[in-house]
């Protein structure tokens, strides 16, 4: 835990760690509302664009988020497009988890049985209703779990954004790693400094399904 | 113009694609092997140090980066003295994430299984092995497939994380074709495709077996 004490590495990690925390807070977000938003586009019979969601959730899951960077960074200044790396990078992280949290969304709102449906048709609710207070509050429920265990896969998938010049945590480790030659030291920080993010989220998720347990009837 | 160059890497993009596959089924054997055998052991067993050992074994490497475990054992193998190399490193750091997800798909489907069926072999007088070959493995197996592909197409994805230690699969080849041939859409369009190509049997299949086990649920289209 030396390099803790060098102040000079402890502002990099310090300044490391925003940049990680903020990269992971807007991916899950964005993905979060994305996946929501194409499982609500898809409850609709009518929906027109439906192979393309189809398409685009395999195309995302099937290739390495590490390609999706590399596409972003190397491809499309290319075509004259310049972003800057973070913009690249969250663009590419949010297109890749937004598909996992799709498919999970997904099995959730599938699992809501279809009595629920005809209920709420016989109660005269509409479309909208319907989606927002019979399915979704129960979709969440179901899909909870996986949806948490993805937030922590954004946390450690941001680390990716190291490789397209984005100085978050892992970045810092090879820079200090680079100075000092302690790679184990440093790396063993590092991870700590990850885990704790990781138990603070699933901490989340304990907190999320207890109150659900608590409002469940019955 | 393009097309030509395409084909002038394509053997080396085809040898990459080898050592992606290559890798990941090792990484895959591997982990497969020390989770069931892991999570066997633990069967039916009271809390215990060495399970309590595995168990945040298991938590650590879920929930660290891959690419810090990898950065572990190639930078932190050097400093000790251990070079383990970029493809031995890949190999050991890859193989215990995998192990870390396997163990939990495994240990969840033994759950499903009722205690009293390894009793009941202990009753027959079969051994310890008879019993993890004849009566745990086979209903473990069907339990266990779905999540078991599911981490092994991430297995397939995650080697591509190897480029960044200069292993040359898919990833690291086409970072140099980019390089050399300054058309970077071509060659990365190739390697999305390798890799859809690889994953897309295990995808297929995981979709397959959706109606099997659990079943779907039976609903209607609102509207």
């Amino acid at each position: 835990m030396s390099i803790l004490a060098n102040p000079v590495y402890l502002a990099m990690i310090g300044r490391a760690l925003w940049m990680t925390l903020f990269i992971s807070g807007f991916v899950i977000l964005a993905s979060n509302l994305a996946a929501f938003g194409l499982c609500v586009y898809m409850q609709n019979p009518k929906a027109r664009l439906r192979p393309v969601v189809v398409a685009y959730s395999f195309f995302a899951r099937a290739s390495p988020v590490l390609a999706l960077l590399f596409v972003l960074y190397y491809g499309l200044p290319r075509l004259g497009i310049y972003l800057e790396p973070l913009t690249s990078a969250l663009i590419g992280l949010t297109f890749g988890s937004a598909a996992y949290n799709y498919e999970f969304l997904r099995a959730g709102f599938d699992a809501v049985p279809a009595s629920q449906l005809d209920a709420a048709k016989s109660l005269g609710l509409g479309r909208f209703a319907t989606v927002w207070k019979v399915l979704t509050p129960q979709a969440y429920r179901v899909a909870a779990p996986a949806l948490f265990s993805n937030a922590v896969q954004i946390v450690k998938g941001s680390s990716l954004a190291s490789l397209v010049a984005i100085d978050e945590l892992t970045a810092a480790s090879t820079t200090i790693l680079a100075e000092t030659y302690k790679a184990i030291e440093v790396l063993l920080t590092i991870s700590l400094i990850y885990g704790l993010v990781s138990a603070a989220i699933v901490g989340l998720q304990y907190f999320y399904e207890s109150r659900q347990a608590w409002s469940r009837p019955g | 113009m393009d097309f030509e160059v395409a084909l002038a890497w394509l053997p080396r993009l085809a040898r990459a694609a080898a050592l992606t596959i290559g890798l990941a089924a090792a990484i895959f054997l591997i982990s497969g092997a020390v989770a069931m055998a892991a999570a066997l052991a633990g069967y039916g067993r009271k809390a215990s140090r060495s399970l309590y050992a595995f168990e945040s074994f298991s938590a650590f490497f879920r929930s660290i980066p891959e690419l810090v475990v990898l950065f572990l054992f190639y930078f932190g193998g050097a400093q000790v003295g251990i070079d383990f190399g970029p493809i031995g490193s890949t190999l050991i750091a890859f193989s215990l994430v995998g192990i870390a997800y396997d163990y939990q798909v495994f240990k969840g489907a033994l759950t499903a299984i009722p205690l009293g069926q390894m009793e009941a072999g202990r009753a027959l007088g079969l051994s310890t092995l008879q019993i993890y070959r004849a009566i745990l493995v086979p209903q473990m197996l069907p339990l266990a497939k779905r999540g078991w592909i599911t981490y092994a197409i991430a297995t397939v994805k995650r080697v591509s994380i190897a480029a960044a230690v200069s292993v040359s699969e898919i990833l690291y080849v086409t970072k140099q074709a980019i390089a050399a041939t300054n058309s970077p859409f071509v060659f990365l369009a190739l390697a999305v495709g390798l890799y859809i190509l690889i994953v897309s049997p295990l995808l297929i299949w995981n979709e397959l077996s959706i109606g099997q086990g659990r079943g779907r649920s039976m609903r209607r289209r609102p509207g």
